[in-house]
């Protein structure tokens, strides 16, 4: 994975470096996301103590493929070897009706947090619901994306996905190699589909919100594998997501959001599992280069890995533990963080603070098979973090 | 009731319809105000036209939304003010899905100022490689945004070149009267000294004989800082300073505390059309922005 990152690499400098004859431009970004964290977690070795972590690395390429359309990858490593965590082309300005084609490997669009890099959202991870739900890269997937924006005066975009979907059954979704090595645990190969659809309107001049309606069908579990019970057992999801913003003037901005997953899971056992689970926040960003605000997460199951920065855990781990929320509807984990940031230049340097209170409600200790999670207490982390980039400039999306 | 029903209706069906009047018209949309104005002089009737930043708005940073996707996804030709100042139109006109766009720089042709001599990067602050890109405050430049206007209005119509071209000429005409009448009545401004906030004033400095010595912002698109502001201060001081230009979309804080500390007077001037109640084009711009001076000239 490594000698396929370094040599993208080398072959994109190459060609920058004007060996090709005509220069083609590509923009290349590259991002260290460095942390200082501290938790009162009983039983971790370090409870206590500041621990020093370069949590992610990351390279960002992207350019016109034809006059059409573009193409991105970007690569990153947390910890240990470099994937791509996305790679995929988009073809914007050729079909016609409004519609856009996206294939690759993409941040898939079921509500609209998964979208954003973790780097990018202010409180430094994703929330509770898109890890339990969507895996440790929320709902990244390879599959082939269409778009068609309606023809009315407002912007409305219908999205539909035709996703590999073996994330769905297993854990960590950003882990999916090209070759199809996780095939084994969901127990086929058909493919889930989701789908979004979004508006987005004016409310005053200076007031926007944007509304989202997601959905998912999916076989997790095939009739192929033992714990299916003879027969394919489908997942079907909602999301409802909206982003209210309001910006007084140029450099002051006050963004809510909401997203909130409903799961339905068959069982072997003819009882399916219904669970909920819900993120908000608010985040007020004030004088050009500071903002601050405060989250809540409310998630099905127990929410449990080793301190809440920590990489080193193994798809096993987090099979056991952290995504049997999925199929969790007795226990629940609820955390509040209060989160903050200032940048010296925009973009390029960034440092972020938060404070997050994590507690668990546990209705019913014989579900969770495992007597970790049975005693869990609640929890209380201190995190600084350093975002440093470089690249060109990127325009401030809504 | 019957009769709002069937507006209703006429409206409704106005809005569907490819053929009616309306949609003869080319759409056209600019990322300023200013492109916007000199435009609907040479559109005229025939265009309608509509700007994504407003004439308030930091043209630097517009925010990407999906309702200026839906609106270029309408439109036949986007006018870019260039030079990266706005390159969030790039990511505007990708999302608008708008294959038949006409896409125009309307800073082809010009002679830029301050093009960096070495390769740009984050230490300078926010430069742009191709040089200040706010040239539209240099009058004459107006001569050349009007061309570049022109010839992409051409481009997707080629039916109606006379009369753009009868249009381009009057507009051409009445610039050149203007400009006349402008540099004379900013004669006394010559070799006035002031502070800009940021540096939006290149262009217009150099046609009217305005110095800047110095910049709120120590590097283009960095935030003041406490030591360059103290720097400000005893520049002002010296060499007695008497205005500080600042752009209506920065913030009054590190101006008012020079302004505390020297008694230097604060002028909010608008880089744009629309920047000010009664700036509506492109020529009551330049009348708005030597009125203005001259009134701090005469104060003084
Ligand atoms: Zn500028």
């Amino acid at each position: 994975m490594k000698i396929l990152f370094l040599s993208l690499l080398s072959a994109v400098l190459f060609f920058q470096n004007g060996v090709a004859q005509v220069p083609r431009r590509v923009d290349i970004s590259f991002l260290g996301d460095f942390r200082l964290f501290t938790q009162n977690i009983d039983g971790s070795i370090r409870k206590d103590k500041p621990t020093f972590q370069l949590a992610g690395f990351e390279t960002y390429i992207t350019g016109y493929l034809n006059p059409f359309g573009r193409g991105t990858f970007m690569i990153a490593t947390h910890g240990h070897e470099f994937e791509v965590e996305e790679g995929y082309a988009d073809i914007n300005r050729l079909l016609p009706w409004g519609l856009s084609v996206k294939a690759g490997k993409y941040q898939v669009n079921f509500g609209r947090i998964a979208l954003m890099h973790p780097h990018a959202l202010p409180f430094m991870e994703y929330p509770i619901i898109e890890r339990i739900y969507g895996g440790f890269h929320a709902y990244n997937d390879m599959g082939i994306q269409l778009n068609w924006m309606l023809p009315i005066e407002t912007y409305a975009n219908l999205s539909i996905n035709v996703l590999h979907g073996d994330w769905l059954a297993h854990a960590q979704s950003g882990h999916i190699e090209s070759e199809d090595i996780y095939g084994e645990y969901r127990g086929t190969s058909d493919p889930v589909f989701t789908s979004r659809f979004n508006i987005f309107t004016g409310l005053s001049e200076r007031t926007n919100l944007d509304l989202g309606l997601s959905g998912l069908y999916g076989i997790y579990r095939g009739k192929d594998l033992v714990s299916s019970g003879g027969r394919d057992l489908h997942a079907t999801m909602g999301c409802l997501d909206f982003k209210y913003k309001w910006r007084p003037n140029d450099y002051t901005a006050l963004e809510i959001v909401g997203e909130g997953v409903v799961n339905h899971r068959q069982m072997p056992d003819n009882n399916p599992i219904d669970n909920w689970g819900m993120v908000t926040y608010a985040n007020l960003k004030f004088r050009r280069n500071y903002n601050i605000g405060i989250k809540f997460d409310y998630a099905p199951g127990i929410f449990d890995y080793e301190g809440s920065f920590d990489w080193d855990y193994g798809p096993e781990y987090e099979y056991n533990n952290t995504r049997a929320g999925q199929f969790d509807d007795k226990n629940h984990t609820w955390a509040i963080s209060a989160f903050g940031g200032f940048s010296l230049m925009e973009e390029t340097t960034l440092i972020r603070f938060l404070v997050k209170y994590q507690d668990y409600i546990i209705n019913d200790a014989s579900s969770l098979n495992n007597t970790a999670l049975t005693d869990k207490k609640a929890e209380l982390l201190y995190a600084t973090q350093l975002v440093f980039s470089l690249g060109p400039h990127k325009p401030h999306d809504f | 009731m019957f009769r709002k029903i069937s507006i209703l209706i006429t409206i409704l069906l106005l809005s569907f319809s490819n053929y009616g009047y309306a949609a003869k018209k080319v759409k056209v949309v600019a990322s300023t105000t200013d492109i916007a104005s000199i435009a609907k002089e040479i559109g005229k009737d025939k265009i309608s036209i509509s700007s994504l930043a407003s004439g308030k708005s930091d043209p630097h940073y517009v925010e990407v939304l999906p309702s200026y996707m839906r609106k270029v996804s309408k439109a036949d030709l986007y006018l870019k003010v260039g030079m990266s100042l706005d390159f969030w139109a790039d990511l505007i006109i990708e999302g608008s899905r708008n294959s038949k766009l006409y896409i125009a720089d309307c800073s082809d042709g010009i002679t830029p100022l301050e093009v960096p001599k070495q390769q740009v990067d984050a230490s300078m602050g926010d430069v742009h490689p191709e040089g200040n890109p706010h040239y539209q405050l240099d009058p004459e430049n107006g001569h050349i945004i009007a061309g570049n206007i022109y010839k992409a209005l051409v481009a997707v119509d080629p039916e109606n070149d006379g009369f753009y071209k009868a249009n381009l000429d009057a507009f051409n005409k009445k610039l050149d009267e203007k400009i006349k009448e402008w540099k004379q009545k900013a004669a006394p401004l010559r070799g006035m000294e002031v502070i800009t906030y940021h540096k939006s004033w290149s262009y217009f400095s150099r046609a009217f004989g305005i110095k800047i010595i110095d910049t709120v912002e120590p590097k283009p698109g960095i935030e003041p800082t406490p030591s360059h502001t103290k720097e400000l201060i005893n520049l002002i001081k010296t060499r007695n300073i008497p205005l500080i230009i600042k752009e209506p979309y920065y913030s009054n804080r590190a101006p008012n505390t020079i302004a505390r500390a020297t008694g230097i007077k604060v002028l909010q001037l608008p880089p744009s059309v629309g920047g000010a109640e009664s700036v509506n084009d492109y020529f009551a711009l330049f009348d708005y922005l030597i009125n203005s001076l001259l009134e701090v000239k005469e104060e003084a």
